[in-house]
């Protein structure tokens, strides 16, 4: 949503792991967030991936996307990335289009009459090659 | 003669650090080399890995580029994070317990002031006092729009403050709440996501009406829908609202005695220097007619909308700014 968007994804983002690829992201918020108040979204070449299928990483521990909200003690530092892990072959060198919709719940801005955490939703579009 | 004295938020160059090019050293190098004051605040969750928990090495850093660059320790920013899982909110008890940490790191790294918001109540704060008298830190409320000096929760903590004798509560008014236009910047951003000239008219206009924030989102929808604004484009527009307050300076006034530090927020200047959106002349006059005589730190706000311009430089043309109108100040 703002020039900070250009850090999300990095020009070696997408790498092939041994079971499938990962993906590897940079906040667009100015300061650091626990993955409590992340949420993603991921389409590679247009075809959107089961959440349910993610493994998140953060200062390497793993999580399960259903485990998301409730972890508000797992920082993700602005200048450290955190890790989409995804259990789908993609083939090394070749090029991808990845679509990742980043959203962030602002923990310390409540909009709206009720008081909920401000939506910053960010995406960012890149043909990325696999590393 | 004033006592107001000039420092610079690292928050200002929230564009630059998130690159990753530039260490803690590189940024405060070039604060100092670029003359931008002789204080200096940091956001605790911007700067430093592991907030709020400092480690040893961490506050030897920290106290070390302080020393070097020679700068003084002016606020030390805390987010009060009440929403940070997302589905439920944080309890009274709960939010006591978030800050703590978080005034012991401003006491470990010799930060004065601990900058904090007004996501929690007067209530979290009044008990904190003790805690916070221990540590010797005071707890400055920033006022953000649109906590201007009438909102509701504003007024609560004055009464409170009012009632309990100690040194630790205050306040810090960042600028952004006394605007006197929208900034041409923060609008020519708009444009690069379809906004068109005649929306932004709309914009403008609606921004300067007596009503209310959730007002002039709606008169807004409505007005821009007709021209065939986009949700998204509609959602880029409401920021002019909830970005920029329109309190009187004056109105300052009202707090005076428990003003500890100031965010001099700014989004760019005119062909003479001066920042068209925000009336630093009178800032100043109103705040040095009141006694003021603490410091008044740097808040770029161009990370959020432009990278157009080096942060570097867009400080120093504040301080440039600055400089001109404490000079002119008797």
């Amino acid at each position: 949503m703002g020039p900070l968007d250009k850090y999300i994804l990095k020009d070696d983002a997408l790498e092939a792991t041994k079971n499938g690829f990962q993906l590897k992201f940079q906040s667009h918020w100015y300061r650091a967030l626990p993955l409590s108040c992340m949420d993603f979204n991921l389409k590679i070449n247009g075809k959107e991936i089961d959440k349910n299928t993610f493994k998140i990483k953060a200062n390497g521990n793993e999580y399960r996307y259903d485990e998301l909200p409730e972890l508000d003690k797992e920082w993700l530092f602005v200048l450290d990335r955190g890790i989409l892990e995804v259990e789908q072959p993609l083939e090394k060198g070749k090029e991808y289009e990845v679509e990742f919709k980043y959203d962030l719940y602002i923990p310390y801005i409540l909009a709206g009459s009720q008081a909920v955490p401000l939506l910053a939703s960010s995406v960012a579009y890149k043909n990325l090659i696999c590393q | 003669m004033s006592n107001i004295k000039l420092a610079t938020s690292l928050f200002s160059y929230a564009y630059e650090w998130n690159s990753g090019k530039y260490t803690l050293e590189d940024v405060i190098a070039e604060t100092r080399k670029r003359g931008l004051g002789t204080g200096l605040e940091i956001i605790g969750f911007q700067s430093l890995r592991g907030f709020p928990y400092i480690s040893n090495e961490t506050e030897k850093e920290v106290k070390n580029l302080l020393d070097k660059y020679e700068f003084e320790p002016v606020a030390l920013d805390a987010n009060i994070d009440v929403g940070i899982k997302r589905h439920q909110k944080m309890t009274t008890d709960e939010t006591v317990e978030y800050i703590k940490p978080q005034i012991l790191a401003a006491q470990k790294l010799g930060f004065p002031i601990l900058r904090v918001q007004t996501t929690a109540p007067a209530e979290v704060y009044q008990k904190l006092v003790p805690f916070a008298e221990k540590a010797n830190v005071i707890m400055g409320v920033e006022l953000h729009t649109p906590y201007s000096v009438d909102h509701p929760s504003v007024i609560k903590m004055l009464e409170m403050f009012k009632e309990i004798d100690t040194h630790v509560l205050g306040f810090v008014p960042d600028m952004g709440t006394c605007m006197r236009a929208i900034p041409d910047a923060l609008l020519t951003s708009f444009k690069a996501s379809g906004v068109t000239d005649e929306m932004i008219e709309a914009t403008k206009e609606i921004w300067h009406k007596d009503i209310s924030t959730p007002q002039k989102f709606g008169e807004l929808a409505e007005k821009v829908g007709v021209m065939g604004a986009t949700p998204p484009q509609i959602g880029r527009l409401n920021m002019a609202f909830s970005m920029n307050g329109r309190q009187p300076i004056e109105s300052w006034k009202e707090i005076m005695p428990y003003v500890v530090h100031i965010h001099g927020k700014f989004y760019g200047f005119d062909e003479n220097g001066d920042e068209p959106s925000i009336d630093y002349e009178k800032i100043f006059k109103v705040f040095n007619e009141g006694g003021y005589n603490g410091y008044i730190s740097s808040e770029y706000e161009g990370s959020a909308f432009t990278d157009e311009f080096d942060a570097f430089d867009m400080v120093e043309m504040q301080h440039i700014l600055f400089k001109k109108i404490l000079k002119d100040l008797t």
